[in-house]
This record gives structure tokens, C-alpha cells and sequence, in this order.
């Protein structure tokens, strides 16, 4: 037992979950959400769409080189210049975003489906079969995630997939645990027990009975993970071990235009721009939907 | 509640005192602050020097290794800035009739850093080492005339070298190799290496920044250096290289980009220098493949190329233009014809002759292994529509473009560092050359080659030289369309330092600090 | 004899961490070793020559099964022997405690900085609650925890380093002629490195300090007439450094890992670029031995971070008494 779980029970007990028993919950919840959540998620909904339809809505194509010349300031042929190759800024910047949100999203997909249903069995088992695992959760937490990251993505080679998986796999264990600790609290109801007389197998508790009550969580946990493995994706493709070129990936056009950034700021800032901003609406809408769906992981990632 | 009221005063205190005796210990501070300072020069190379750097010149491989060698040794003789020939440890020399032998007279009275004095058994030592079995120097290839039993001491100042076979600019393949004080071991070498040199070291550890040097005493030279101690370092980020001469914690940089400069430009206390060096960038066409086999089809790539627009795109204007000859025309046997021009029409006729009267498709690879390539390549395609060649343009990942693509693919854009005529020439285009990148055989040209390299008379080797390039311009499968310019900057109190074309050949002997 | 439950936890927090890093060794020895493909190709790239492949595996062992070699490396560490590196054919250790060295240096002093001002920050946002201060300071927050450092790093160099001048851009310590020129030249990291972890002390320490606020204790304090200020620290803050505590403890190991980040952005020779440089040279024993001490020192920081947060709040230890 860590300082940690020691005190996020000690939070828990102070702001209490607002766990729905009931199907059908949602939408009263919904409606309590604060309205910045509500414009950040607007935001995030431009962000998705600008990606899907990326191809459509780029003025040129994000690999092809001199477009323009290298370095021209920000005109209305190109809304933000071109980067040292003559490549439309612009166009690259959308096409980035279909590269960070799919990574991104499916590293926090497999975070979410793997650590929640690590999570929510090791809650409602219990006993021996939960110690050892958690013990083992937190060995693989002890490395620190962005070692682990470079050593695999270093040796076997960058790509999309890859990244994706190893960031997903790696947050696996914080996300385990906090759902642990939601299914440990749901565990313990009296409904829980009336299944298991009922003779419900294992497996269906935990998908029928156990989740729909700790789905707040899960979807808490899920956002938490997207800003996160944004930040640490734009941190990897910075160092070179996230996308390989020409991809227009944020953090490697960040570190593609750093060298020449007295030539141009904007092969640099515009990719900036954009990630910090997907990053901060992320963040409102976690907070956002923390306060009506339940307690979340305080804690980060090294 | 009584708990809850002691101070958390005391508790804080320690976590202050255990976090600042944490990190107290650690900065290094003790540098040796004598009431006169010694003058330092601050340099920095452009490439990353990571814990592979050497002092060794036999080993090592890049830009910091390379200014450390030439700040710690010197060889026989040194490259002026025109490839032509300087002495530098050897005062004069001769060669017999045919040039396979080669006698060297060392100049008296030089001392290495250590006191010893310079004599022939370290010309021997200096060279047999390149040839070392067990390691041999990279070096070892180029200069495989060289007999390493065949290298005699006449008398202590006086070399003779024997070759395997005759080399008619025998001073020229040898001026980067370095001399050494004989009897070193290679780990001795590797961070402590004893040289002639104006600095010596004074401390190197391979991975460790900065690497220091103190002035040579009893330099030949009188009256240099002229600074008394040196600190080398790297600054691989371009904008920071910037960045550090304006803030004056650099004095020198010899390797700045060809753009964005303008910082620098505006700022009083430093001073931009930039010099035409022969690296040349290029594309290159495969002459035994259709359809460059057709030599028509050849010229005709050849003036589709608008020079002056590829030197602004490409250089940003710091360059010069290349009129198809490998060889610059400023460097000994450089060929000074009137400069090719962009012709569309004639061109398109060429084409035409050549049996293409719609133009030709052609996939050209590039990659951003180089600055440049990928520029050039964009911009020549655009030129070259108009004459009817429409190019595909492939871009290759740039960790595999010398491995995968350079040599294997019939299209591609190339670069060379700048050489002397004869490597220049022979280097990419001599029929059994091992980079023959335009699988081009031409017999004159090979004849031209060999005869030079057997003409002792200068005035007739440069002839044959000029018309080995004439052969390259007008029938060769490389277009050549630039040569970049160099572009260093020092502080504005720096004195007496000249950037050197050649990236690898810079000196510091000569520099003074003003105030 | 009683043993103290506080000495008791300590002890089995330690033995904890050290097989948690008996395990990292086997995650990092096997994540390099057990990777499909050829290791000496995987080191030397596909073109090399048979005779230096060959001469590659012979020293590396590679011929030996894994587990020997993994023991042998671990027998090797113990002794203080961490192998020799492929790329500066030189001993790998010497060149770890010098970064490392310089790593908690850095780390350090960003520390240092980050408790004073993080708490101090929430603090006055707590005080100042739904004023401008505390808006602005939100803002800031939420801003700090949203842009990525190295976005951070690059753009405090252009503006305070490049244009207005204000600080040196290379952290050349050697060249500092006092401990102020030193921290002139690591301000810029330092001040990176602080941008994103105080964001997080900043709001534990806001909301905790508002709840504790509004606690009965210190409504009590408030109408025994007591100074505003005396409230605040002597009765409301100790109650309320625990999550805040928490959240630097959290901070201290994130910075194991986000120093990674900084170091390369200012090319500062620590322990994190020298890992990033291997992993590209493929310096196969380097990196062994960068990993190995940078997730030791990433599993030490989080003892000492959760041994401290036991002992500091009082809280925690009634309730483990």
C-alpha cells in the first residue's frame, strides 16, 4: 500500500463519488456539466472532423514539397507560410491532426479497455490472484514510461502502430488501478451479491453489473489518458522515435523547424499552437466531466 | 489537535536544507582565475560530437574530430584554399623523372609539444601506423601507393618516399595526413596525441564538453598562436549557433547555415564570412540506361536547368554556379568557360533528335540526408517542364539515401565535398571508379585521367585535366549546378582568422583577441 | 518489542523498490536482448561486414543463451562494472556519473525552485479566491499543464535568449565565473522544467487549502479573532500540504522522465540525452546502463517521495498507527 492509495482514499471519503445505480443516468448528468466542458468539447469535435476530412479541406498536399518557396511568411496562398522545404505549413498542421488523434485516441482506447477490465476483475476478485497482480502493476510502473518508450520504439523502429500500442500498454497500470478502486467500491453492494446467488458467472458481473457503475470513471479515465498520451506522443515524435518523415506528425515538425526557426517561426509555432490547444481543451473537458462522472487518477506518468 | 498545531516549520527547514545540500556539491567552479587571464578562443563545430570523438587524425570521421586535429598536428604539407599546395613541416621537395619517388626536406628546429624534436623517424612512424594491419586508417585506401617499407630516412630532416607506383601529386594526396610524435600508443593518441601543432592538449574526454587546449610554446611559428588557450565544443542546433554568437558565449563557428542569417547580419559585434568552396550539388543519370544513354538526351537535361533560379532556391543565393565540371573554377585546373545557360527551345529540339518529340517521363530520387537535395530537386522539376521532361519525384528516407538509394537507382540528386581536380574528376567518373554514380565508361576521359597523373610538367597536366572536364560537361551523365558557399561568423574582437572553403581544413593558429 | 509502524513501512517499501528494480533490470536487459532479428545486424545496420559482425558477437557473448549473459551483466553491475561502450570504446560507468551527475543537478535545482513557488503560488491563489489573481493564475495552470516542454523550451530560448537577450542560450557551465553565472545558463531549463510541474502543485494546493478553509477548524480560528495570515499558515496550511505534497512527490519522478525532454532541447550533457544517443548509436551496453540508473533513480525518488509524504502528514500516520 503506497502514500498514494492512502490518500486518494482519503479524498475519495471528502468529495464521495456520484455513482448511478440506475440505467439511464446519463443524460440528467449531462445536463450538470459546466459550460466550458460543453465548449471544449465543441472545440474537440472541430478538431475530429477537421481530421477526417483533411484531404478535403487541405489546399495542398502535406508531402509535396515546394509548393511555394522555403520560409515565406504566413499570405493568402499560404495561410502559414511554408517550412524550410517549400511545403504548405497549413496543409501539414491538418494532416497532423489525423496522425496525433488517431494515436493518441488508440493509445488511450487500449489503455481504457485493457485497464479496465484489468481493473474491474482485480476489484471484484480480490485476494491472492489481486496482490500479485498488483504487485507486478507496480513494478511495471516503476519504469519510468518514457525510458521504456525510447528503448522499444529505439530498437525495433518507429511507426504509427507501434507507437501507439507501446504508449497505450504502458498507462495500462494507472488506469488499472483507479478502476480497481471503483469496482472495489461497487463490489462490495448488496446487488453485487444477489448476482452471485443468482449464479451469474464471473465474467458477466463484471461486464453487466460492475461496469455500467463504474463507466463514469472509465470515460474519466479515457479523456485523462488522451491528453496525456497526446503530450507524450508530441514528446516522442520531438526526439525523433514517434512518426518518420516526410509524416506530418506535430512533434516532429516541431523538431524538424526548430534548427531553422530564425528563418521562420511558423513551422515551429503552428504545430505548437495546435497541439497545446487540443491539449488544454482536452484538459477543461476532463475536468469538466470528472465533477459529474466521479474521482479520477490525480497522479501522473513520468 | 495537539498534533496538528506543532510547526510544520521544523519539518519544511528540512526538506530545505536536505534539497539545497543535495545540489550544492556539484557545480564546478574551481577554474584557475590568475590575476592576468589567458586569452581564450571559444570555437564550436556544427556536427554533434558524441563519446565516438577521437583526437587520432588517422581515425577520426567528422567535423569536431577534424578541428581537433588541426589544432593539435600538422603534416608535411597543407591545402591553400585553391587546392593548390603549401609547405608546412616540409620546407621543399623533389621527385625523380617519372614521380615514384618523392623527397621531402623537413624544416629544422620544430618541436613537439612534449619538447622532442621533429625528425624523419616520425614522418616513418606517422605513416606506418595508417597501414597498421590489425586497424588500418581509413586513410589507408587513397593513399595505397604509399609503400609503407618504402618510406626512408635520409638523414633526421630528410624523408625519401618510394611508391608502389608513380603519383605526379604526391604533396596533394598526402596533406591530410598528420604527423605524430613516433612511439605513441593508439590509446596515447586517441585523447592525448603529441603533435607540432600551435595548441596541445590540455584535457579530452571522448563525450565530454569542452575539450581543452593550451598554447604551444615552442610553436615553429614565431610570434603564434596568438590566443593561449582554446576550448572546442558542438553546437548541432542550428538556431542556437546563431543564438550563442549573438549571446558571445561562442567567438567562432565555421559551419553556419546558408539561410536565415539575418540576426547575424544585423548585429555589430559580428562578423559574417563566407568563401566559395567546390562542394558541389547535383543530379546524376545513369549513361548506360535509356534514355540517358542518348548523349542528346544528356545536353538536354543539362540546359533545361535555369542555374540562377536553382542557386536562389536551393543556396538562398550563397553559392556559385556550376557549369558542369566537377571541378570549380576557381581551383587548380579549374576549366573557366563561359557559364551554361538555360536554353528551352534547344532542349526541346534535343529531345526531339533523340527520338522523344513529347519529352520523356523520368522518376528522380531525393532525400533530406543532405541540405539541399530535396530543394533541388523540386526546383530543377519545375524548370524542366517546360523542355517536356516531367519529373516524379521520389523522396527517400534520409538514414538510407546513401546506402539504398546513392548508386542504385538511376536517377538520382548527388553531392560531393569539394576536391583538387584529379579527385574531383576521378572520384565519381573514371570508368572503373568505385562511385561511378553515371555508370559513364569514356575512354578519352580515362586516358585523359592516367596521362595527367603521369605528366610531371604542371602547365601540360593542367591541359589534360581541361579537357577530361570538357569531356564531363558536354558528354558526362551528371548535371553539376552548384557550388554552395561556406558561411562562418566570429565575434567582432576576433582577429587574423580566415574561413577555409574546405569544413575540414580550418586553422587557428593566426587568431588574435582584441580587447 | 513494539516495533514502530512507521520504521516497519519503510522497511517494506525498500525491499519493495529494490525488487522492482531487480525486475526493470530483467524489462531492460530482455527488451533489448529478446527483440526479434539479429542483434549484431539490429547494432551495425544491414550492409556490415561478415568479420565485423562476427567479431561483434564475440563481444558480446552473444552466442551465450540469454539468461547467462543477463547474469553476467547483472554480476558485472554489481561489481561496479557496467561494460564497455560499442561507440567510445571506453568504460561505460565513468561516463554515467558524469551525467548523472550533472542530471541531479538540474533536477535538483529545478526542485529547489518548483516547492517554494508551486506552494507559494497556490497559496495566494487560495487566498484570493474567484479574484483576478486567482483567475489569471488558473489560466496559467491550465496552461502549464497543457504545452508540451519542449514546445516550452524552444520558444523561452527564442524570446528571453535570442531576442530580448535576457539569458545565455547554452548552458555552458564550464564557462560560469560564479554561481550566478551558473544559474543564469541552467535558468532557462530550470524555468522549463517548472513551467509543467508547478501547474499541478499550484491546483492541489488551491483546492486543497480552499476545503481546508472552509473547515470548521479554521472557522474557528477565524472568529477567535486571529490575523488573517496566522490563519492561513499556522491553522489552514499544514492541514492542506498533503495532496500538495503528494502532487510534488508525483512532480519529482515525473522529472526523472521529463528531464529526458529538456536535456535534449538545450543539449544539456545529462544522463537523458546520453540515453537518447545511445538508443540512436545502438550502443548496446550504454544503453543498458543509462536505463538501468535512470530507472533506478526514478524507483529512489519515488521511496523517498513516498516515504516523506507518510512522515510529513499527520493525517496518514493515525490513521496507519
Amino acid at each position: 500500500m503506497t502514500a498514494f492509495d492512502l490518500i486518494s482514499a482519503q479524498s475519495r471519503q471528502q468529495d464521495g463519488p456520484d455513482v448511478q445505480r440506475e440505467r439511464g443516468a446519463m443524460p440528467r448528468l449531462l445536463r450538470r456539466l459546466p459550460v466550458n466542458a460543453w465548449l471544449a468539447a465543441l472545440i474537440l469535435i472541430v478538431y475530429v472532423v477537421v481530421a477526417i476530412f483533411a484531404p478535403a479541406i487541405s489546399p495542398f498536399s502535406p508531402t509535396e514539397i515546394f509548393v511555394g518557396s522555403p520560409f515565406q511568411s504566413p499570405d493568402n496562398v499560404y495561410w502559414l507560410g511554408t517550412d524550410n522545404l517549400g511545403r504548405d505549413v497549413l496543409s501539414r498542421v491538418l494532416y497532423g491532426s489525423r496522425t496525433i488523434l488517431l494515436m493518441a485516441g488508440s493509445a488511450a482506447a487500449i489503455s481504457a479497455i485493457l485497464g479496465g477490465l484489468i481493473g474491474m476483475f482485480l476489484g471484484y476478485l480480490g485476494g491472492v490472484v489481486d496482490e500479485i497482480c498488483m504487485r507486478a502493476l507496480e513494478i511495471i510502473m516503476s519504469i519510468p514510461s518514457i525510458i521504456f518508450a525510447l528503448l522499444i520504439v529505439g530498437i525495433v523502429g518507429a511507426s504509427g502502430p507501434l507507437v501507439s500500442v507501446t504508449v497505450g500498454l504502458l498507462a495500462v497500470p494507472n488506469v488499472s488501478r483507479v478502476m480497481r478502486a471503483a469496482a472495489q467500491q461497487v463490489a462490495a453492494e448488496d446487488f453485487i451479491a444477489a448476482a452471485r446467488a443468482r449464479g451469474e458467472t464471473r465474467l458477466s458481473i463484471v461486464l453487466r453489473e460492475i461496469l455500467p457503475n463504474v463507466a463514469g470513471t472509465l470515460i474519466v479515465e479515457f479523456s485523462i489518458r488522451t491528453g496525456y498520451a497526446i503530450l507524450f506522443i508530441g514528446g516522442l515524435g520531438f526526439l525523433g522515435f514517434g512518426a518518420t518523415p516526410p509524416t506530418p506528425d506535430w512533434g516532429l515538425m516541431v523538431n524538424e523547424g526548430r534548427g531553422t526557426i530564425d528563418a521562420s517561426i511558423w513551422p515551429v509555432a503552428a504545430p505548437a499552437v495546435c497541439m497545446a490547444v487540443l491539449v488544454t481543451t482536452v484538459n477543461i473537458f476532463t475536468d469538466g466531466i470528472t465533477r459529474i462522472l466521479g474521482p479520477a487518477d490525480t497522479g501522473r506518468t513520468a | 489537535m495537539t498534533d496538528e498545531t506543532k510547526p510544520v516549520i521544523s519539518r519544511r527547514a528540512l526538506l530545505a536544507g536536505a534539497a539545497v545540500l543535495g545540489s550544492s556539491a556539484l557545480l564546478p567552479l574551481e577554474s584557475a582565475f590568475a590575476a592576468t587571464a589567458p586569452k581564450t578562443l571559444r570555437i564550436a563545430s556544427g556536427e554533434a560530437d558524441g563519446v565516438k570523438a577521437t583526437l587520432d587524425p588517422a581515425y577520426g570521421t567528422n567535423d569536431p574530430d577534424a578541428a581537433r586535429a588541426n589544432l593539435v598536428f600538422e603534416g608535411l604539407v597543407k591545402l591553400g584554399e585553391n587546392f593548390d599546395v603549401k609547405p608546412s613541416l616540409a620546407t621543399d621537395w623533389k621527385t625523380n623523372a617519372d614521380g615514384s619517388v618523392w623527397t621531402f626536406n623537413l624544416r629544422p628546429n620544430v618541436k613537439f609539444h612534449d619538447g622532442s624534436p621533429f625528425t624523419a623517424a616520425d614522418v616513418i612512424f606517422s605513416f606506418s601506423r595508417l597501414f597498421d594491419p590489425q586497424k588500418p586508417s581509413p586513410s589507408a585506401a587513397w593513399l595505397a601507393p604509399i609503400d609503407p617499407k618504402g618510406i626512408k630516412a635520409i638523414n633526421d630532416l630528410t624523408v625519401e618516399f618510394t611508391l608502389h607506383q608513380p603519383v605526379v601529386e604526391f604533396p596533394d594526396l598526402i596533406a591530410y595526413s598528420k604527423i605524430l610524435k613516433a612511439g605513441q600508443t593508439p590509446e596515447q593518441v586517441r585523447t592525448a596525441g603529441i603533435g607540432t601543432g600551435p595548441f596541445k592538449v590540455e584535457h579530452f574526454v571522448p563525450g565530454e564538453e569542452p575539450s581543452i587546449y593550451l598554447k604551444h610554446d615552442q610553436y615553429w611559428q614565431p610570434g603564434k598562436p596568438g590566443v593561449d588557450r582554446v576550448e572546442l565544443r558542438s553546437v548541432p542546433e542550428e538556431s542556437a549557433r546563431i543564438a550563442a554568437l549573438i549571446a558571445g558565449q561562442i567567438d567562432i563557428f565555421w559551419d553556419l547555415p546558408l539561410r536565415g542569417l539575418t540576426k547575424l547580419e544585423l548585429d555589430k559585434e559580428v562578423v559574417i564570412q563566407s568563401a566559395h568552396t567546390g562542394f558541389w550539388l547535383g543530379i546524376a543519370a545513369w549513361t548506360d540506361t535509356p534514355p540517358f544513354d542518348n548523349p542528346k538526351v544528356r545536353q538536354a537535361l543539362k540546359l533545361a536547368a535555369n542555374r540562377e533560379q536553382l542557386l536562389k532556391a536551393v543556396l538562398g543565393g550563397r553559392g556559385s554556379l556550376g557549369n558542369d565540371s566537377p571541378v570549380a573554377p576557381w581551383v587548380k585546373f579549374g576549366l573557366e568557360v563561359s557559364q551554361r545557360e538555360q536554353d528551352i527551345e534547344q532542349a526541346k529540339k534535343l529531345l526531339a533528335e533523340a527520338g522523344h518529340p513529347d519529352g520523356v517521363d523520368l522518376e528522380l530520387y531525393t532525400s533530406a540526408s543532405g541540405s539541399g537535395l530535396v530543394e533541388l530537386a523540386t526546383a530543377y522539376k519545375a524548370q524542366a517542364e517546360a523542355a517536356g521532361i516531367r519529373i516524379k519525384i521520389n523522396q527517400a528516407p534520409a538514414e538510407d539515401y546513401w546506402s539504398n538509394i546513392w548508386l542504385k537507382k538511376p536517377f538520382i540528386v548527388t553531392a560531393w565535398s569539394g576536391k583538387g581536380a584529379d579527385a574531383a574528376l576521378s572520384r565519381p567518373f573514371l570508368s572503373d571508379a568505385e562511385w561511378n554514380e553515371t555508370h559513364w565508361k569514356n575512354k578519352d576521359f580515362d586516358n585523359y585521367i592516367h596521362e595527367a597523373r603521369r605528366t610531371l610538367d604542371e602547365a601540360k597536366r593542367g591541359e589534360l585535366y581541361k579537357k577530361a572536364q570538357e569531356l564531363v560537361r558536354d558528354d558526362g551523365g551528371a548535371i553539376i549546378s552548384l557550388f554552395a558557399d561556406a558561411v562562418g561568423a566570429t565575434r567582432a574582437n576576433i582577429k587574423g582568422w580566415k574561413l577555409h572553403p574546405q569544413k575540414l581544413s580550418q586553422s587557428f593558429g593566426d587568431v588574435t583577441i582584441e580587447g | 518489542m513494539r516495533v514502530d509502524p512507521i520504521f516497519r513501512l519503510i522497511v517494506t517499501r525498500m525491499t519493495l523498490s529494490f525488487v522492482s528494480l531487480l525486475a526493470v533490470s530483467l524489462i531492460i536487459f530482455a527488451s533489448i536482448a529478446l527483440l526479434p532479428g539479429d542483434t549484431a545486424e539490429r547494432i551495425l545496420g544491414r550492409d556490415a561486414t561478415k568479420q565485423s559482425l562476427e567479431a561483434l558477437r564475440v563481444q558480446l557473448h552473444l552466442a551465450d543463451p540469454a539468461p547467462e549473459r543477463y547474469g553476467r551483466w547483472l554480476s558485472g553491475i554489481v561489481q561496479g562494472d557496467f561494460g564497455r561502450s560499442l561507440v567510445a570504446d571506453r568504460p561505460v560507468l565513468p561516463y554515467i556519473e558524469n551525467y548523472l551527475g550533472r542530471t541531479l543537478v538540474l533536477g535538483g535545482l529545478a526542485l529547489l525552485v518548483h516547492i517554494p513557488l508551486s506552494i507559494g503560488l497556490g497559496l495566494l491563489a487560495a487566498a484570493k479566491r474567484d479574484g483576478p489573481v486567482d483567475i489569471g493564475m488558473s489560466i496559467a495552470v491550465l496552461i502549464g499543464m497543457s504545452v508540451p516542454e519542449f514546445v516550452v523550451g524552444i520558444f523561452l530560448v527564442l524570446f528571453l535568449a535570442t531576442d530580448l537577450q535576457l539569458l545565455p542560450p547554452l548552458a555552458l557551465v564550464d564557462q560560469a565565473r560564479s554561481i550566478w553565472d551558473a544559474l543564469a545558463m541552467l535558468a532557462l531549463p530550470i524555468v522549463t522544467l517548472n513551467f509543467a510541474m508547478t501547474a499541478y502543485v499550484v491546483r492541489q494546493t488551491r483546492s486543497s487549502m480552499i476545503d481546508v478553509l472552509r473547515s470548521d477548524y479554521v472557522r474557528m480560528a477565524n472568529l477567535r479573532g486571529l490575523s488573517r495570515s496566522r490563519v492561513l499558515l499556522v491553522h489552514a496550511l499544514p492541514n492542506a500540504l498533503a495532496p500538495a505534497i503528494n502532487a510534488i512527490a508525483l512532480n519529482a519522478s515525473w522529472l526523472v522522465g521529463g528531464i529526458v525532454v529538456v536535456e535534449v532541447v538545450f543539449n544539456y550533457p545529462g544522463l537523458g540525452r546520453l540515453l537518447v544517443e545511445s538508443i540512436r548509436f545502438r550502443d548496446v551496453p550504454m544503453i543498458q546502463g543509462t536505463a538501468l540508473v535512470l530507472s533506478a533513480t526514478y524507483i529512489a525518488v519515488n521511496l523517498v517521495a513516498d516515504i516523506l509524504t507518510l512522515l510529513l502528514n499527520p493525517k496518514l500516520r493515525t490513521r496507519l498507527a
